[in-house]
């Protein structure tokens, strides 16, 4: 299980889903349990960028954070 | 000679199965939807899996249904006291072969329990497919033709006599049903949801639950395949971000490389029929959806971090109606024929297969206890605040204690039809083995002390 912490360059007030490969997972700012390999993460903002990333080697102490 | 044509009609439309028809455009997807009802304590999320077995399955699965409706299970729902029972709250109900009739049939007849008795667990539907196949007379002339099989006669018998022609589009929309089938070129499972009649670019609502059931207890050698067709449009399978990133996880993950490679098969439009056997060829208990389900954006893994309401219990639930009949064949010289060694080949190394799905379930349960555990409450893993330790639940001949009784269970056979006595025996043992049941005891407390204590 790997570990993921997705977060905001410029915050907003309501909250606001994550999405990965496309589709609505979690939130922003909330610790997510995911399998290890690549994913594709975004966020549920018009024109929210994507990125692609690797999860591995994360704990739950220590997710990979990624900001959007 | 255009009078023998119109008398001879019917009948020449009857050689044909009832096939899946293709997606309508004004479809919404169940996939989305979202599943709940009155009764239903959105604290938690009970996912039960029964395993395949024939009639023995059936059975033992709807025995365990009526005593989990005997548990009291109350709750307090936007300020109202809720008295419901612990099948009720079962959100996702999961079968293979026989475990996939009583599946539906709970779906279908929750309140009516002796309906699904009455019409299938105390029959011989052996016997009654026998007699289908003669009566009505037409039925033997439908099976001449090549594309007409004993499956998909079956698949109507189960469609007329078991499911009151009752289609996918009128189940309720809580718990949602999941058939396994496997298809057969890929080995891969194949699920009747809208997910999957996605790969056939086909339309699950309009389907008939017999067939679905049919091709879920299609055993190889003894019965043929189910058919579906594919309307599927070139290259539509290969758009979506999830394939896109499963191809490049592809030489890593394995699971990854078959969700590919089953796309990629779907989508080759000169694949225009796909042929689906026993569920029970690729999991004979009904667990590989609960790891999909754990796994990346699963309906499991959605619902662990779905926020705006809180998680308190994830319950996995599985009723496992393996047998292991006392073997004869080390007393004789005589090598086994072919056809006993098929049946081995089919089902023993599934058997395994299936334990070990079991015991990974039981190990990501625990790792999701451990990520969660409050001694750990840091402002991002407040989420997670209220999840108890998952329950899982198996309910198998294998914790019976007294040693006749488990050897008379393991013992029944894989058929059709149980006689009154073998039935008996399961009303015997289901309910003490409920009652022992260590997690299920667990999770009886936390609801009582979850009441009194809220």
């Amino acid at each position: 299980m790997q570990f993921l912490k997705v977060k905001l360059n410029k915050p907003v007030k309501k909250k606001v889903s994550v999405l990965i490969n496309g589709e609505k997972n979690g939130y922003v700012n909330e610790l997510l349990m995911l399998d290890e390999g690549w994913i594709e993460v975004s966020v549920d903002l018009p024109e929210a960028k994507t990125k692609e990333i690797k999860l591995k080697n994360t704990t739950r102490q220590k997710p990979m954070e990624v900001v959007i | 000679m255009r009078l023998l044509f119109l008398c001879l009609l019917p009948f020449l439309l009857g050689c044909a199965p009832m096939y899946n028809a293709p997606k309508d455009s004004h479809f919404k997807s169940l996939v989305e939807e979202t599943i709940t009802s009155d009764n239903d304590d959105e604290s938690i999320l009970f996912v039960i899996a029964f395993s395949g077995g024939g009639t023995r399955a059936a059975a033992m699965s709807w025995y365990v249904l009526e005593e989990l409706k005997k548990i009291h299970y109350r709750f307090v729902k936007n300020g109202t006291v809720i008295n419901s029972n612990l099948a009720d709250q079962i959100d996702y109900i999961s079968g293979i072969s026989g475990g996939s009739f009583a599946a539906t049939a709970w779906c279908l007849y929750p309140d009516n329990m002796q309906v699904f008795e009455n019409n299938f667990i105390n029959k011989n539907i052996q016997k009654s497919l026998v007699e289908y196949m003669f009566w009505p007379p037409w039925n033997l002339i439908r099976l001449l033709s090549r594309s007409y099989t004993r499956t998909d006669l079956a698949g109507e018998y189960y469609h007329h006599h078991i499911f009151n022609k009752k289609l996918f589009r009128n189940l309720p929309n809580r718990p949602k049903l999941l058939i396994h089938s496997t298809h057969l070129a890929t080995g891969e499972q194949f699920l009747y949801t809208q997910d999957h009649f996605d790969l056939l670019g086909s339309d699950l609502l309009s389907y008939r639950l017999g067939p679905a059931c049919a091709a879920s207890s299609a055993f190889p050698v003894l019965l043929n395949p189910i058919t579906l067709k594919s309307y599927v449009v070139p290259e539509s399978l290969m758009k979506e971000a999830k394939y896109r990133i499963a191809k490049k996880n592809s030489v890593e993950d394995i699971d990854a490389y078959y969700y590919c490679f089953m796309r990629e098969f779907f989508n080759d439009t000169t694949n225009k029929w796909h042929h689906f056997s026993d569920g029970g060829l690729v999991d004979n208990r009904g667990l590989q959806i609960v790891l999909d389900g754990l796994s990346t954006n699963g309906f499991i893994n959605k619902r662990l971090h779905e926020t705006n309401k809180l998680l308190r219990k994830l319950i996995i639930f599985n009723v496992d109606a393996g047998s292991f009949p006392l073997d004869q064949t080390c007393k004789k010289q005589q090598a086994p024929r072919v056809l006993s060694v098929v049946q081995y080949a089919a089902t023993i190394p599934m058997d395994r297969l299936s334990g070990e799905r079991w015991k990974a379930v039981k190990i990501l349960g625990e790792e999701i206890w451990q990520t969660t555990q409050s001694s750990f409450h840091t402002e991002e893993t407040s989420n997670y605040k209220n999840l108890e330790k998952p329950y899982c639940i198996e309910i198998s001949f294998r914790a019976i204690e007294n040693d006749s009784l488990r050897t008379a269970c393991l013992n029944l056979p894989t058929s059709f039809y149980l006689t009154s006595e073998q039935l008996n025996l399961l009303k015997t043992v289901v309910p003490i083995l409920v009652k022992n049941e260590p997690e299920l005891s667990r999770l009886i407390k936390t609801v009582e002390d979850d009441y009194l204590y809220r």
